[in-house]
């Protein structure tokens, strides 16, 4: 069999008094550091350099406001909501978001049909304040298409989410549970720049990415 | 004709053409400038994180086989199936299987360097399957019927006026001058196909062996739509792609984003464990990992030329080198071009076809100043010319010459006795020679210095 091939093969030509290993190397002070006095701040500015928008919502009035001015003239039933009770209050209240937003089983729905959703509502795992990241996992944030198929990708997360360096996501994932079979670091929107280096937006995923940070999810509508 | 000829040949042609350098430097200038600001933008010392990376990749090299039963056992624990290929043939009758049993017709495909490795593409295309390059610098070559031109650039040497031609005559689109028109020209031309295909093809840039994870990084969103919407995904991974944490990826996501494009991280990262768990709404039912040696094993035997499987393919070393800017990826009739690509590809495809590689280097050293994971690559490809001479692959002629070289160097007297014949001959023995051959013919001096020294003590 191959794998006992390849497998024996490496074992053999590593010579006996090479098999050492070194002290493991430490990554302290290769990086930047990230003092931030305000991480949301740091993350807006560095999520506006990548060409994605940001919008604050002090409480559930103004997230719903902020999701219809964001749904405003796209039509009825054009956007795909993640399932979370959050986002289901929020549609409670909202009649023009009722008509707009699509809170549906996501598993039931094919792609062809998915394909034709204007944008796609999820939250995130974590926020990095340093690269401007968000950080979606496929079990907790509504599979593994809705944040990567429609061309809106919007984002619904509260300030704690938000760690201040990239170093901190590693760490914090591999203490997570339940992340499911995937976990995506979305960094801006999607891009291209293989014809002639010219930087073009919306290449195969979304064209826009708009991340509505809040105070806290857990407000009164 | 013999690769060498090929090359030289090759070379000649793109090291006059004007419009060729243009193109390429224009590109490579804006890729240095953007690599600056990348690097300060994430990393206080540069040099020490290259030093850690190649560290960490030594260690994972030292535990090759530990960390590669590691990681097939992890991520076998979550659903995905793992399978070993000794060579290219191996592999793509795995893959072949794969379409069988699934009796997929048409699949796409994201970015990988080990598929062209291969010949995946034209091997599926023999079989009457569809498949489709996503990644639009990708699709370009494929429209064009030509191989990538950079590893991580692989339209680099294409004008926007000639991918406007090659889009209107492949894909029926009107004129334009616009990227973006293009861009959405392709997202149009290949959403069809991201939504029928049944198996999606990725590679991965690393394999984790705690997580039983493979990551890919990417910025068109066509790689993570590749994992997400087949029903089938299959990771052709060389296996050398092994570092052992997952949260080496704090240190790796960013090298990797830094030195192939300058960006502080790419759009995309993800990080895959699986096929779809129970609970989960989407994902490929099946996913199946083709780890490859396909000569890799060989440069693990090499004690000295073991580090060059540190290589994370980022393309920096290419973007460096004085010999690649000049003569373009295409000369190269390889795989993987450039400074890396002369130091595996006598390995990965035979010594004796391939040696002519390590001498297309000007020795400066750029390619191993700018490695992210510190490979000595132009000593090793000193190395490579030492075993081309021990393995006499030059042939007798050269070898002839040279020995006839040495003697006359080594012997003052044999030297001063011929002196007057040469001079004779490169004053006034040239005019038989063509002219563009005669001009770079210099003329040896009335005395050697030897005799000025002579003369003046």
């Amino acid at each position: 069999m191959s794998r006992d091939v390849i497998l024996q093969s490496l074992r053999s030509s590593r010579s006996e008094n090479k098999h050492v290993f070194t002290s493991i190397p430490s990554t302290e002070n290769i990086f930047n550091s990230v003092e931030s006095e305000d991480p949301a701040l740091l993350f807006q500015q560095k999520l506006t350099a990548l060409k994605g928008e940001y919008l604050f919502a002090q409480n559930g009035n103004e997230l719903s406001k902020l999701l219809e001015n964001l749904t405003e003239g796209e039509g009825d039933h054009q956007f795909l909501v993640q399932p979370s009770a959050l986002l289901s209050k929020i549609l409670y209240h909202s009649l023009t978001l009722q008509k707009r937003l699509v809170q549906v089983r996501l598993d039931a729905m094919d792609h062809q049909e998915m394909e034709r959703y204007r944008g796609g509502i999820t939250h995130c795992e974590l926020l990095v304040a340093q690269t401007g990241s968000v950080v979606l996992s496929s079990s907790r944030q509504g599979g593994r298409r809705l944040s990567i198929l429609p061309p809106l990708h919007i984002v619904v997360a509260e300030k704690k989410q938000i760690v201040n360096s990239f170093e901190e996501v590693m760490q914090r994932l591999e203490k997570k549970k339940d992340l499911g079979s995937y976990v995506r670091i979305i960094s801006g929107p999607s891009r291209t720049a293989d014809i002639e280096k010219n930087l073009v937006l919306g290449a195969h995923g979304p064209k826009r990415l708009v991340v509505i940070l809040s105070e806290t999810n857990q407000f009164e509508v | 004709m013999s690769e060498q000829t090929q090359f030289v040949r090759q070379a000649t042609l793109k090291s006059e053409d004007k419009s060729h350098f243009e193109k390429i430097n224009k590109a490579i200038r804006t890729y240095h400038q953007a690599v600056e600001k990348g690097q300060s933008d994430v990393f206080k010392d540069w040099q020490a994180a290259r030093r850690v990376a190649a560290q960490i990749k030594e260690q994972a090299l030292l535990q090759l086989p530990e960390l590669l039963i590691q990681f097939e056992a992890n991520i076998k624990k979550q659903g995905a199936q793992v399978l070993w290929a000794k060579d290219g043939h191996e592999a793509l009758g795995y893959v072949w299987n794969i379409f069988k049993e699934n009796q997929a017709e048409l699949a796409i495909k994201a970015k990988t360097m080990v598929a062209e490795e291969i010949h995946l593409n034209q091997f599926l295309q023999g079989q009457g399957i569809e498949l489709w390059e996503t990644d639009l610098g990708e699709l370009i070559v494929q429209l064009a019927g030509e191989r990538p031109y950079h590893i991580v650039t692989p339209a680099m040497h294409k004008s926007l006026k000639e991918i406007s031609e090659l889009f209107q005559k492949k894909i029926g689109i009107p004129p334009t001058e616009s990227a973006e028109t293009l861009t959405q020209a392709a997202r149009h031309f290949l959403r069809d196909k991201f939504i029928r295909s049944a198996i999606g093809i990725t590679g991965a840039n690393f394999l984790i062996a705690d997580a039983g994870a493979i990551v890919m990084t990417e910025n068109e969103g066509n790689g993570s739509l590749c994992m997400t919407l087949p029903k089938t995904h299959i990771v052709l991974a060389g296996i050398e792609k092994i570092i052992p944490k997952l949260t080496d990826l704090s240190l790796f996501l960013p090298l990797l984003a830094v030195s192939g494009t300058g960006q502080q991280l790419t759009s995309y990262n993800s990080i895959v464990w699986g096929p779809k768990q129970v609970h989960e709404v989407d994902g490929p039912e099946k996913m199946y990992v083709i780890l490859i040696d396909n000569g890799r094993s060989k440069l693990y035997r090499s004690e000295r030329f073991r580090e060059s499987l540190r290589c994370i393919r980022c393309g920096a070393c290419l973007n460096a080198c004085p010999v690649y800017r000049t003569v373009g990826g295409h000369t190269y009739g390889t795989t993987y071009q450039g400074p890396i690509g002369a130091l595996i590809t006598p390995f990965l495809r035979g010594m004796r076809e391939w040696f002519h590689l390590p001498y297309a280097s000007s020795l400066c050293g750029a390619c191993r100043d700018v490695c992210p994971v510190q490979i000595d690559i132009h000593h090793l490809l000193l190395e490579h010319r030492k075993m081309a001479v021990e393995g006499n692959f030059s042939g007798i002629i050269w070898k002839a010459i040279m020995k006839l070289w040495v003697i006359l160097m080594m012997r003052r007297a044999v030297l001063n006795f011929l002196r007057p014949v040469i001079f004779f001959l490169t004053h006034y023995g040239t005019f038989l020679l063509p002219s563009d051959i005669k001009k770079h013919i210099p003329k040896l001096s009335p005395m050697s210095f030897e005799g000025e020294w002579r003369k003046k003590s």
